[in-house]
């Protein structure tokens, strides 16, 4: 426990390869990460579909 | 060639799939209910200002027309509609048929709870119909501003 709060101080956790770039720096391949933002697409596209057909459902349901 | 991401193309396909779904449900139940552009063989011009001289609207009023059909000639004026209220009755299950103008200014035609609802224009007659099968008072109330004392526009149509 000691050594490890004595480590991240040092910044001993951070030590990388010689020559490593972070992971959070890669350019990975030129494809962003996309994941995150289809999730939130997809919800609010399913909160349009789910609304527009329930007010369809009604409009019927009072022909 | 340009390079689209694989989720973006999969969301990209997803709304514009719902895009066309809507208009094509919403296109095609309007065409096949008969709706149209108001200049596409549904003129139904009157002159707004001399509605008392012109029939039917010199005298608003609901008639039968068939088994359980009737159709309803309404005037919508600032602040009413003609017939009025003690008027308007039909049984149960009556297929009610309404053709509405406007002696003065824009006026609205919602029956709250059904699909009924339309704007009332001067110059042009509306129409629309509703089988009401469900006895009870509906409500026929005005929904585009008219003026001072629009909140207290309404009619009422009984069931029995």
């Amino acid at each position: 426990m000691a050594q490890s709060v004595k480590n991240i101080l040092q910044g001993e956790d951070r030590k990388e390869k010689p020559g490593a770039v972070p992971a959070s720096e890669q350019p990975s391949s030129g494809e962003p990460q996309l994941k995150g933002t289809f999730a939130s697409v997809m919800l609010l596209g399913a909160f349009l579909l789910a609304a527009w057909v329930a007010v369809f459902i009604l409009y019927l349901y009072r022909k | 060639m340009m390079h689209i991401h694989r989720l973006e193309k999969i969301w990209l396909t997803f709304g514009m799939a719902m895009l066309a779904v809507f208009l094509l449900i919403l296109g095609l139940s309007a065409f096949t209910m008969g709706m149209d552009t108001p200049n596409s063989g549904h003129d139904h011009s009157v002159h707004a200002a001399k509605l008392s001289e012109t029939p039917p609207f010199d005298h608003p009023a609901i008639t039968q027309i068939g088994d359980r059909e009737y159709e309803a000639v309404m005037t919508a004026w600032a602040f009413g509609y003609s017939p009025d209220q003690d008027q308007l009755v039909v049984p149960a299950g009556s297929t009610v048929h309404f053709s509405v103008t406007s002696s003065d200014v824009v006026h609205g035609f919602e029956i709250p709870g059904t699909n009924v609802n339309m704007m009332v224009l001067p110059g042009e007659v509306n129409h629309v119909s509703h089988k009401f099968d469900e006895p009870g008072e509906y409500l026929i109330l005005c929904n585009e501003y008219c003026g001072i004392g629009h909140q207290a526009m309404f009619t009422k149509l009984i069931v029995t």
